[in-house]
């Protein structure tokens, strides 16, 4: 019992504090979940306490990963009005976008000489956590693996996502000073390219600065997590077989 | 007290459709049960709103704060990657390589999808 106390509690003060950092500083870099593993692993590391021992205590938390997916539903159902008008342009996108994200990162790793089971913790990187865990275990891989290669892919999209876009010039951004004059056209693209790659971390991102492409950027990773879902666990053994 | 009634709304409903989709799971197992559950969660909610039985306003202020702290969740199975540090010291480099690889994949390829199928079209 003291255990559950101790590491839940240690990880709940441990999050609030990464989370209070993040509001404070506003930056992508500093995201809670990140900062909150860094801290506890660098804590366990000083006082020599494994894994096992601090799962003693935090494992109650696991039963909490099933309903956080559920919970995805709320912003579903806020975007039903954008599927509804333009369900088979955006679920298009989606479906090409997840066989992208399941083809480069199989292929990739195959070709790097990664094994097996370190594949199937990462090909499902680019969708939201608690779906990417689930399907990283149907294929055989390891869920801690998978939960910070979804960071990588949330970060990395989160930080330079705008600026390679605008590198590679699929969007402009008329005026730097004020993000929040931007196209509406340009928002949508901006959106559904950071939904599909860099899930709810990406969408919270930009929220602020292009609320268009936030609600392009929800709905459209909600429908990658569903497509990686469906997808994957027929489509990856395949590709590891080529 | 009202604010407490709508957070325990909130858990029942997500309970409910988690349970509904591990039954769907049994006999359908295309779909994760969490998933299925979700897709539920969202109909419920549609429903709810179509039929005025669950207005919008009950569950606005506790899911801004649930999805605002909903990473907290992910804390303990992320912490797990201490035991991995053998194998991050070895291939680190390559799979970081595949994660920004993949990554700015899949932002080239939706954003140019997007600019072909969405610009100009508005969906008022």
């Amino acid at each position: 019992m003291i255990e559950v106390v101790l590491y839940s509690g240690l990880s709940l003060i441990v999050f609030l504090f990464a989370y209070f950092i993040q509001h404070k500083y506003r930056l992508a870099i500093l995201n809670p979940l990140l900062l909150t593993i860094t801290i506890l692993i660098s804590l366990f590391a000083v006082f020599n306490i494994s894994y096992q021992d601090y799962m003693q205590g935090a494992e109650y938390l696991n039963y909490l990963l099933e309903p956080a997916v559920v919970l995805l539903g709320y912003p579903l159902y806020k975007q039903i009005h954008l599927l509804k008008t333009q369900w088979q342009k955006i679920s298009l996108i989606c479906l090409f976008a997840s066989l992208c994200a399941l083809t480069v990162s199989t292929i990739l790793a195959k070709l790097l000489g990664l094994e097996t089971w370190l594949i199937a913790s990462m090909v499902s990187m680019n969708i939201t956590t608690a779906v990417a865990m689930s399907t990283s275990v149907e294929l055989g891989g390891i869920s801690s693996i998978t939960a910070v290669m979804v960071l990588v892919g949330g970060l990395s999209g989160s930080i330079f996502g705008v600026m390679w876009l605008g590198f590679v010039g699929l969007i402009k951004i008329p005026n730097k000073d004020n993000l929040l004059t931007t196209p509406d056209n340009q928002q949508k693209v901006l959106g559904m390219a950071i939904g599909c790659a860099s899930h709810a971390l990406g969408t919270a991102t930009i929220a602020k600065s292009f609320p268009v492409a936030a609600a392009y950027s929800s709905t459209a990773l909600i429908l990658c997590a569903i497509f990686t879902a469906l997808i994957a666990p027929i489509y990856v053994p395949f590709l590891l077989t080529l | 007290m009202k604010n407490i009634l709508n957070y325990l709304l909130v858990a029942f409903l997500v309970t409910l459709c988690l349970t509904l989709g591990r039954v769907l799971h049994q006999y359908i197992p295309v779909l994760p049960p969490s998933l299925y559950g979700m897709l539920l969660f969202a109909l419920l909610l549609s429903f709810g709103h179509a039929t005025q039985l669950m207005p919008d306003k009950l569950f606005v202020k506790p899911m801004a704060t649930i999805m605002r702290f909903i990473s907290f969740v992910f804390v303990p199975v992320s912490v797990g990657l201490m035991q991995y540090g053998d194998l991050i010291l070895e291939s680190g480099g390559k799979i970081l390589t595949v994660g920004l690889t993949t990554t700015f994949s899949v932002i080239t390829l939706a954003a140019w999808l997007s600019q072909k199928f969405l610009v100009n079209v508005t969906h008022d």
